[in-house]
């Protein structure tokens, strides 16, 4: 009987580190920093790409939400954990590319202090007007501003966003000259756009879609490089003589610098897998994404590329 | 969508279970907090509403109500029973209900309390429910200029909140704004009054400050000042609950008037429950037959106050959900919780999240009638609550306090800021500063920012804007005048004194 149990345990013993040697990563749970609020847009995207992941792979992701200073506090704790792969997050263009650039207070940098590991997914901009404004394209609001300066009025969701600085991107490209409206939220913002009293406003694309659906303000322009495929007609701010212009808000699960390659292999490929998976790629372009996926290295050179534009951008208008 | 769809909406919205059960979580621990003597609503509110955070926001939302209305209606028990009100409103409930209890009648006060509180409220909705609709509309025209205007009139109305020290009240206010203003510059990113902390970036958490100031604050005031009083749990048991035929003929009317009294007190910013409390009591006490009866135990004297500052706490919604514009500090605590869930109350909360708005109203009813089922049946259990000593009952309150703000941001600095404000609480209130006024400062003064610098950019940075809507225009005559007359009545109070 004895012996029994001891070959019953040996046995298991050596499947248990059989199996521990075939797959040496993950080694246990995987902390997920989420450096915004439970509810919020990035947060709901974490769970619904780790849930995908979890269901094909088993393995167990802790979410983490550490909110404050606009996603800062969250990524800061980030580049600081071990790189050891039982950490990692999720960053996006304003804390990842954006913020490091605007505000000295980011100790972080963004290059070398994180290891990328897959781009997610991208939304653009989306610039409406009202219903009854003078403006019957975005080529038209281009020839108001360049005829009078300052003339234009536009509305955003805050200082430093992506809305914020696709604007500014605009101004530095060609030396235009927009006034900016900070609004805290979208409501208040939607009911000024509707009553002229500012002239446009900059949203992500899924936050103004509904207000463009109701019929309630009309879609200008929207501020990727393609024409998106929810409003395959409406004109890119690229198309309008802005080579190379390109302003989203794109989400990417990162981890601390100097993390083994084999980590970022599995972690990659299991991001792509799940993004392949075709109910989470319908649900995330319902929400208005592009998905994105792709290898570590496609997305470190866009992460370079995308922290030498937005520096050059805070550079020209002066913002930091 | 007709009135009565959105009734429907909102009955089909505020009975699914999950709302209903976390309906009934909030009214239940809102009863259990409230009764705990010195712990006032405010304190109470500020404690439970943590635990809202990780729920979808309607049903968060819901539980706040239940919350609010559980901790209204246990502040009364304590001040019947025991003669420790939590809050000036139900300090004038324990002027009749507790020389009731002391004649041996708390059950039939606790009772009529409930029904007092049912009828006031609903009385209140039924307002809330016909006037918001209208109001939101008119706001939809509101710009920037004529919000900045609406809250300046509040705040300079709820300075005058504390019982006539408008110099005091104004002074806190500003303290508030200015606590209020720590942070990120919305306008150019720029960090103030952070000291280099980023945990300052976003600036002081509002569970922070209120948990400091209202819970920690009244937790420290109250150690050795109220010792356990000997309650009978016999006298509540449920054949003492039964009101005679007299009671019930005297209480027709005050609670009729109690509830018009409130509706009407509740919507005008700065006053709140607490005024419409203090009217209804002095109109009873003035249109009785036997004014002497007050004071002593006069079924009147309950009746009409419960049942305004119900109506008051309703009615006090309509600036709040359809301008978003709290008018007391309590509503200011709503308005941050529903910030918090990323809601903006406003005009356009209605039309855009009607789910939301109607199955809240609808949850008001319903938070109500769960406390009439909970609370007749739960009584004794309060009264046995009351008999917990206090040095079990405070460190524990303590504990929670401290894990439900550190559970909002994961922030152990949070936890800090409510050791900070738990101590300022106590020197103000040991100054006799009320506490109030400074959260509806700490929540209108970012937000009055806000509009200020916003009308100024649209107005092309001219100040005269203000002045040339005619909206605002008023609203700012208003205020004037409101301020002269404050300063004016300080300085004749002054001069009277010497």
């Amino acid at each position: 009987m004895k012996t029994k149990l001891f070959a019953l345990a040996g046995a298991a013993f050596i499947a248990l580190g059989g199996s521990a040697f075939a797959q040496s990563y993950p080694s246990g749970n995987i902390d997920y920093i989420v450096p915004y609020p439970p509810g919020g847009g990035t947060d709901v995207l974490a769970r619904q790409l780790n849930d995908q992941i979890a269901r094909s792979t088993g393995w167990n992701f802790v979410i983490l939400n550490q909110p404050g200073a606009g996603g800062t506090i969250g990524m800061d704790q980030l580049s600081r954990a071990d790189g050891d792969g039982q950490t990692i997050g999720m960053g996006q263009t304003s804390n990842l590319a954006v913020n490091p650039a605007l505000n000295p207070e980011v100790q972080y940098d963004p290059l070398a202090d994180f290891t990328p590991i897959a781009l997610v997914n991208t939304q653009p901009m989306g610039i409406i007007t009202h219903n009854d404004s003078p403006f019957a394209d975005f080529a038209a609001v281009l020839e108001a501003v360049r005829a009078e300066p300052g003339s234009v009025l536009y509305g955003t969701p805050g200082t430093g966003t992506v809305s914020h600085m696709s604007i500014e991107r605009l101004m530095a490209q060609d030396d235009l000259v927009f006034e900016h409206v900070p609004y805290t939220g979208i409501a208040q913002a939607i009911s000024d756009v509707m009553g002229g009293v500012v002239d446009i406003y900059v949203g992500s694309l899924p936050s103004v879609m509904q207000h463009v659906e109701a019929g309630n303000v009309r879609l200008l322009a929207v501020t990727s490089a393609q024409p998106h495929p929810l409003v395959p007609d409406v004109p890119t701010v690229a198309s309008l003589g802005f080579d190379g212009y390109l302003a989203e808000d794109w989400k990417a699960v990162v981890g601390p610098a100097g993390m083994p390659e084999d980590a970022v292999a599995a972690l990659n490929q299991a991001v792509n897998d799940a993004l392949a998976e075709p109910e989470l790629r319908a649900a995330l372009e319902a929400q208005g994404s592009v998905v994105l996926g792709g290898t570590a290295e496609e997305f470190r050179a866009f992460l370079a590329d995308e922290v030498a534009a937005w520096a050059n951008v805070v550079d020209a208008a002066g913002l930091r | 969508m007709t009135f009565f769809d959105n009734i429907l909406l909102g009955l089909e919205t505020a009975l699914s279970l999950n709302n209903l059960m976390w309906c009934f979580v909030g009214v239940f621990m809102g009863t259990l907090l409230g009764v705990i003597p010195g712990i006032g609503v405010l304190a109470a509110i500020s404690m439970l509403f943590p635990l809202t955070f990780q729920l979808e926001p309607t049903a968060a939302l819901i539980m706040l109500a239940g919350i609010w209305y559980g901790t209204t209606y246990g502040g009364s028990t304590a001040s019947i029973l025991l003669n420790v009100p939590g809050t000036p409103s139900s300090a004038i409930t324990a002027l009749d209900g507790y020389p009731m209890a002391q004649q041996g009648r708390a059950g039939v006060a606790l009772l009529m309390t409930t029904f007092a509180s049912f009828f006031g409220g609903s009385v209140g909705i039924i307002l809330l429910m016909g006037f918001s609709g209208t109001i939101s509309q008119m706001a939809l025209q509101f710009s920037s200029t004529e919000y900045f205007a609406l809250m300046l009139l509040g705040l300079i109305a709820a300075s005058g909140m504390s019982n006539g020290a408008m110099i005091k009240g104004l002074i806190m206010v500003c303290l508030g704004v200015l606590f209020g203003l720590v942070g990120s510059d919305i306008y150019s990113g720029a960090r103030r009054f952070t000291f280099g902390l980023v945990e300052l970036a976003d600036g002081i958490a509002l569970v922070a400050l209120a948990l400091g100031l209202f819970g920690i604050s009244e937790v420290i005031a109250s150690v050795g000042k109220i010792s356990a009083k000997g309650v009978d749990p016999d006298a509540v048991r449920f054949k003492a609950m039964k009101p005679t035929r007299d009671d019930m003929r005297r209480s027709w009317f005050p609670m009729l008037r109690g509830s018009a009294v409130g509706s009407f007190f509740g919507t005008l910013p700065g006053t709140g429950p607490s005024i419409a409390a203090f009217m209804s009591y002095a109109l009873e006490r003035r249109v009785a037959k036997e004014p002497e009866r007050f004071g002593k135990g006069a079924i009147e004297g309950i009746m009409g106050p419960e049942s305004a500052n119900n109506a008051a706490d309703q009615t006090a919604f309509i600036p709040t959900l359809a301008l978003g514009i709290p008018g007391s500090a309590t509503m200011a605590l709503m308005l941050g919780a529903l910030m918090i869930h990323g809601i903006a109350p406003g005009p356009q909360l209605m039309s855009e999240q009607p789910a939301l708005f109607w199955g809240l109203v609808m949850s008001f009813w319903i938070g109500n009638l769960l406390l009439l089922v909970l609370n007749i049946p739960l009584i004794g259990l309060w009264v046995r609550l009351l008999t917990v000593p206090y040095q079990w009952l405070f460190p524990a309150v303590l504990m929670f306090v401290c894990i439900g703000t550190y559970s909002v941001n994961n922030s152990g600095f949070d936890v800090l800021l409510v050791a900070f404000f738990g101590i300022l609480g106590y020197v103000l209130r040991y100054l006799s500063f009320p506490a109030a006024p400074m959260i509806l400062g700490f929540v209108l003064g970012p937000l009055m920012e806000e509009h200020f610098r916003r009308a100024m950019l649209l107005g092309r940075g001219d100040p005269m804007t203000f002045l040339q809507r005619p909206i605002s225009a008023s609203v700012l005559f208003i205020t004037l005048c409101l301020l002269i007359w404050g300063v004016y009545s300080a300085m004749r109070k002054r001069s009277a004194g010497s």
